[in-house]
C-alpha cells in the first residue's frame, strides 16, 4: 500500500471517529463565555417592593440566580424544584424576572409560591442581554465574589441539581 | 383491505432483501462462471419488487391508513390528494425507501445497458451495486421502516408540514436522489475496474454518459431546491450555505470535476487512477451527505427528526463502503498506467487545473460544514460557520476557474500562436467594454460580470468562426451550452445581489409607497378559508410612472394543524426582474408591515442551470467519434 | 441665511448618516445568528429574542458604535457561536488556512504524478 493510501485511510478513520462522537453531542448546547467572569453591573427595581437593586444586593455567598417569566411554559416545570431549593439556607436564591409584566409576574408567583429572597425586575431585558440569556428559564450560580461559576439553559431537575449544582453550592452529599 | 396493503409493502421489502442476497451468492459462493445468470436476473428483478412496495406505501397514504406510524405522522384526511401522494417521500422513512427504489432503478438500467461490457467487469460492477442496494434496504428495514404500525391508531393524521405542501416537494427530492444514486453506479464501476488488470480507455467512454446523467439530475435537483427556497421561505434568498445544501453541493462539485477528467481518460487514456479515485470520493460524499442530514449531527432548517441509531447505521455503511473502496483502490491503483503524458498548457492540463480548483472547493465546504462539529467533540469553543466564511473562501477559488472556462476555445483553436494572441486580445477588450456598460460599483461585481462576458464572448467568437466546421460544432455543442449556462448563472447571481433593493415598510390599506422604480399600493385585504388552512391575502398593486403593471398577492396562512403562521410570498417574475412581496406582521386591522424585494435578473440563476443541463444532454447524445 | 444653511446641511448629513446606519444594520443582522432558531440569521428570524436583539443593535448603531464593537459586545455575551463569520484565532487557524494548504498539497501530488 502506498503512502498516500495510508494517509487517506488514517484521515478517513479520524473523520469517522469525529462523526461517531458527534452523534452523541447536542449541537444546540452552547457554553457561556461568561463562566469565570464577574456578574454584570446592573441597577434595577425589585418586582414587588419599591426598592432598587444593584450588585451590592448579593450576599457574598454562593447564590443561585434563576431567570424566569410568567409567559414561559418551561418555568412551570422547574418551579417545584426552586421551592425545594429555597428551603436550603446554605445558599442564596435570587430571581430575575425577564421581559414580563409586573402584574402577570406577581400573579404567577402568588399562585405558585415565591422561592426567591429578592426578585430583580428586568422588564427591558438589558441585564439578561448582558448575561447572554436566550432560552428562558436559565439558572446561574455565582460564588462569594460574584464570579459566575455555572449556567444551565432550560428547566432544572433533580439530576441536574444533584450532579451539577450541589457540588458548586458547597454541598457535597 | 387497506391494512393488507401495508403488510404487502413490508413483505416486498423483505423479498427485496432476499433478492439482493441471491444476487450476491454467485459472486461470493461459487465464483465467476456458474450462475452469473442469477446475478443478472436478480439485478433486474430488484426494481419491480421495490417499486411495487413503494406504490403500496402511496396507496396507504391515499387510503388514509393511519395504523401506519409514518402515514399518521405525515398525512391528514383534509390533505389535498396530490400531497397525500407526495407525502410518501416527505419524511425520513419514506424518502429512504424512495432512495432504495431509485437505487434499484439505476441497477436495473445498469444491468440492461451493460451487455456488451467485458464479462468479469460487468459481474463485479453489478455485484458492487448489489452490495449497495442490500445495504440501503437493510438500513430501511432495520431502522427506518415506513410500514411500522402505531401503538394506537389515531382518528386522523398529524398532517404534512405546511412548508412541504408545495410543488417543490413533489419534484425536488426525486430529482436529487436520481443524481446521488446515479453516482453509486459510477462508484460501482470504478470499484469493478480495480479488479481488472488494466483500465481500458473504452471503459471510461462507457461510464461517461452515466456520469453526465447523474450530474444532470443533481444539477436539476439542486436548482429546484434553490428555486423552492426562493419562493417559499419569504426572504428572497436562494442559497444559504446551510449544511444540508452543502451536502448536495459537494457531490455536485466533485462530479463536475469527474465529468471533465473522464473526458481525458476516455479520449487519451490519461488520469486513469485519478478518475477512479474521484469516482469513489464523489459517491462517498453523497453518502456522507445522507449521513449528515439524517443523523441529527448538524443543525439545519432542513433536518429530519434525528435518531442516533440511524446515525450509527449510516456511519457503519459509510465506513464499510468508503473504507472498503479506498482499500480496494489503494491495492490496485499501481496497475493503472496512463497511455499518454500530460502537458499543462493543453485541454487535459486545463482539466487538471479544473479538478484541483473544484476538489479544493469541495474540501473547503466540507471543512466549513464539519468544523463546528470538530471543535465541539474536542471540547473547544463552539462556533458558527456561515455565509461570510463560505463567500470568502469559495469565490476566490471560482474566479480562476471562470477565467479558465472562458479561455478554453482559444486553447482549442488550431491556429497559429499569433492568431491565438489576437483572439485573446480582441475578446479581452470586448469583455471589458461590455462589463463596463453594467455600471459596476464594486470590484467583486466587476469580476462577476467580466467572468460571464469573458466566457460568453469566447464562445460566440468560436461559434462564429467555426460555422463551416459542422463536426467541430457538433462535438462542442454540449460544452458551449453548459459553459454558456454557467455564465448566465454568474450574471444572475452577480446582478441580483449587487442591484437588489430590499425594504421593509408599513402600509395602511389604500396607502402606497415608491421603492426603486415602482410604486406599491396596499389595495385591500381579503380572507380565504381553504381545505386545511385559513389565509389572509393582500392585494398589492404595482405601478411604474402611474402605469399599472400588475397585482401581487402575498398571503399569511394558518394551517389547521400548525400553531405558527406561514408566509406565502407574492412574486411578479420576469426574465429581467422579480418583484417579490412578503407579508410581515399585522399592526392593526388595516395596517400591515411588508417586505419588498426588487431583484433584477434573478431568474438568470435558474435559467443558467437549465442551459447547463441542456449542454449535458447534448454531450450524452453527440458522442465524439474516437479512433 | 447662515442658520438655514446649517439646518439644511445638518438635515442632509443626518440623512446620509441614517442611510449609512441602515446599510450597517442590514449587514450586521445578516452576519449574526439567531440563538433560538435552526440555523437562521437575525434578518430571517421573527423570534422574540431576535427581534429584541435587532432593536438593541439599532440602538447601539445610533449611539455611535461601529460594526466591530457591536459584534464584540454580542460575542462576549453569547460566545462566538453568534457570529456567522468565525473569528480568526488559534482555534480556527485550520479553518481559515486549511483550503490554502490543501490546494498546495493537492497540486503538488497531481503535478508530480501527471505533468511532464
Amino acid at each position: 500500500m502506498s503512502k498516500s493510501s495510508i494517509f487517506a485511510i488514517v484521515a478517513f478513520s479520524f473523520m469517522s471517529f469525529f462523526l461517531y462522537q458527534g452523534l452523541y453531542n447536542d449541537p444546540k448546547k452552547v457554553e457561556s463565555p461568561l463562566i469565570g467572569k464577574e456578574f454584570p453591573k446592573f441597577k434595577l427595581n425589585d418586582l414587588f417592593l419599591n426598592t432598587s437593586h444593584d450588585n451590592d444586593s448579593f450576599q457574598d455567598r454562593r447564590t443561585i440566580i434563576n431567570v424566569w417569566a410568567s409567559w414561559c411554559l418551561e418555568c412551570e416545570r422547574e418551579h417545584s424544584h426552586l421551592i425545594a431549593l429555597s428551603n436550603n439556607k446554605n445558599f442564596d436564591l435570587v430571581g430575575i424576572n425577564y421581559k414580563d409584566n409586573a402584574d402577570d409576574a406577581k400573579g404567577w408567583l402568588n399562585m405558585r409560591g415565591n422561592p426567591y429572597r429578592i426578585i430583580i425586575a428586568d422588564f427591558s431585558g438589558d441585564l439578561s442581554l448582558d448575561l447572554g440569556v436566550y432560552g428562558v428559564p436559565e439558572t446561574y450560580i455565582i460564588d462569594e465574589n460574584q464570579v459566575i461559576l455555572y449556567k444551565h439553559i432550560g428547566p432544572i431537575n433533580n439530576k441536574i441539581i444533584q450532579q451539577e449544582m450541589m457540588p458548586l453550592l458547597g454541598m457535597n452529599e | 383491505m387497506i391494512i393488507e396493503i401495508g403488510y404487502i409493502g413490508y413483505f416486498l421489502l423483505l423479498l427485496g432483501l432476499m433478492n439482493c442476497m441471491l444476487l450476491l451468492t454467485p459472486k461470493f459462493v461459487s465464483g465467476l462462471n456458474v450462475s452469473s445468470n442469477i446475478l443478472l436476473s436478480a439485478s433486474k428483478l430488484h426494481f419491480p419488487i421495490l417499486l411495487i412496495s413503494f406504490i403500496c406505501l402511496i396507496v396507504t397514504f391515499v387510503g388514509e391508513d393511519y395504523s401506519l406510524d409514518y402515514v399518521a405522522k405525515n398525512s391528514n384526511s383534509n390533505l389535498p390528494l396530490i400531497y397525500k401522494i407526495s407525502a410518501a417521500w416527505a419524511g425520513h422513512e419514506g424518502s429512504m425507501l424512495l432512495w432504495c427504489v431509485v437505487s434499484s432503478f439505476w441497477m436495473f438500467l445498469a444491468s440492461i445497458f451493460s451487455e456488451d461490457l467485458h464479462k468479469s467487469l460487468r459481474i463485479n460492477f453489478l455485484a458492487t451495486m448489489g452490495i449497495l442496494n442490500l445495504g440501503f434496504l437493510l438500513f430501511v428495514v432495520a431502522t427506518s421502516n415506513p410500514f411500522d404500525r402505531t401503538m394506537t391508531v389515531p382518528i386522523d393524521g398529524s398532517d404534512l408540514n405546511p412548508l412541504l405542501q408545495d410543488f417543490g416537494l413533489i419534484v425536488h427530492p426525486p430529482m436529487l436522489y436520481m443524481g446521488y444514486v446515479g453516482l453509486s453506479v459510477v462508484f460501482s464501476f470504478a470499484i469493478a475496474c480495480c479488479f481488472e488488470s488494466d483500465f481500458k480507455k473504452e471503459w471510461a467512454q462507457w461510464i461517461r454518459p452515466w456520469i453526465l446523467a447523474s450530474w444532470s439530475f443533481l444539477t436539476l435537483g439542486i436548482a429546484l431546491g434553490s428555486w423552492w427556497a426562493y419562493y417559499e421561505l419569504g426572504w428572497g434568498g436562494w442559497w444559504f450555505w446551510d449544511p444540508v445544501e452543502n451536502a448536495s453541493f459537494m457531490p455536485w462539485l466533485m462530479s463536475t470535476a469527474l465529468l471533465h477528467s473522464v473526458i481525458a481518460t476516455g479520449e487519451k487514456g490519461m488520469f486513469k487512477s485519478w478518475t477512479i479515485l474521484l469516482s469513489i470520493f464523489t459517491f462517498s460524499l453523497s453518502l456522507l451527505g445522507t449521513f449528515l442530514v439524517r443523523s441529527g449531527i448538524l443543525i439545519s432548517v432542513h433536518s429530519f427528526a434525528s435518531d442516533p441509531t440511524r446515525g450509527i447505521f449510516i456511519l457503519l455503511m459509510l465506513l464499510a463502503l468508503i473504507g472498503g473502496g479506498l482499500i480496494i483502490y489503494s491495492m490496485n491503483s499501481k496497475k493503472f498506467v496512463d497511455d499518454n503524458e500530460v502537458t499543462l498548457f493543453s485541454k487535459e492540463g486545463f482539466f487538471l487545473l479544473n479538478n484541483i480548483l473544484l476538489v479544493t472547493a469541495t474540501f473547503t465546504i466540507l471543512l466549513g460544514t464539519m468544523y463546528p462539529l470538530f471543535l465541539d467533540v474536542l471540547g473547544l469553543e463552539k462556533i458558527s460557520v456561515g455565509v461570510p466564511y463560505y463567500n470568502a473562501v469559495f469565490i476566490p477559488l471560482m474566479i480562476p476557474l471562470m477565467l479558465l472556462v472562458g479561455y478554453i476555445p482559444i486553447l482549442l483553436a488550431r491556429s497559429s500562436k499569433n492568431s491565438q494572441v489576437i483572439q485573446l486580445v480582441v475578446i479581452l477588450i470586448l469583455s471589458i467594454i461590455l462589463s463596463l456598460t453594467f455600471s459596476v460599483s464594486s470590484i467583486l461585481f466587476f469580476i462577476g460580470i467580466f467572468s460571464a462576458t469573458w466566457i460568453i464572448v469566447n464562445i460566440l467568437y468560436d461559434v462564429f468562426f467555426s460555422l463551416d466546421n459542422k463536426i467541430k460544432l457538433k462535438n462542442r455543442t454540449g460544452m458551449y451550452f453548459a459553459h454558456f449556462g454557467l455564465a448566465i448563472f454568474i450574471l444572475g447571481a452577480s446582478i441580483s445581489e449587487n442591484n437588489k433593493i430590499e425594504k421593509e415598510l408599513v402600509l395602511n390599506v389604500g396607502e402606497s409607497k415608491k421603492i426603486g422604480l415602482f410604486e406599491y399600493k396596499l389595495e385591500k385585504l381579503s380572507e380565504l378559508k381553504s381545505v386545511n388552512y385559513d389565509a389572509i391575502i393582500a392585494s398589492v398593486l404595482v405601478s411604474k410612472d402611474n402605469q399599472f403593471i400588475t397585482e401581487i398577492n402575498p398571503e399569511k396562512r394558518l394551517y389547521h394543524s400548525s400553531e405558527s403562521p406561514m408566509t406565502e410570498a407574492g412574486i411578479h417574475g420576469r426574465i429581467d426582474r422579480d418583484l417579490y412581496v412578503s407579508l410581515g406582521n399585522m399592526i392593526d386591522d388595516n395596517k400591515w408591515s411588508l417586505r419588498i424585494y426588487d431583484k433584477p435578473f434573478i431568474r438568470f440563476i435558474w435559467i443558467g442551470t437549465i442551459f447547463m443541463i441542456i449542454g449535458s444532454i447534448f454531450s450524452i447524445r453527440f458522442k465524439k467519434k474516437l479512433s | 441665511m447662515k442658520k438655514i444653511f446649517i439646518v439644511v446641511a445638518f438635515l442632509f448629513s443626518s440623512n446620509s448618516f441614517s442611510a449609512d446606519i441602515d446599510k450597517q444594520y442590514k449587514s450586521l443582522i445578516e452576519e449574526l445568528r439567531c440563538m433560538v432558531c435552526q440555523n437562521q440569521n437575525l434578518s430571517e428570524s421573527e423570534a422574540p429574542l431576535a427581534v429584541d436583539m435587532k432593536q438593541k443593535i439599532k440602538e447601539m448603531l445610533e449611539s455611535g458604535k461601529n460594526e466591530e464593537e457591536i459584534k464584540t459586545f454580542l460575542s462576549e455575551r453569547y460566545s462566538s457561536y453568534i457570529l456567522y463569520e468565525p473569528p480568526v484565532n488559534n482555534q480556527n487557524i485550520i479553518l481559515w488556512f486549511g483550503p490554502l494548504v490543501f490546494i498546495v498539497i493537492l497540486s503538488y501530488f497531481l503535478f508530480r504524478r501527471y505533468i511532464r
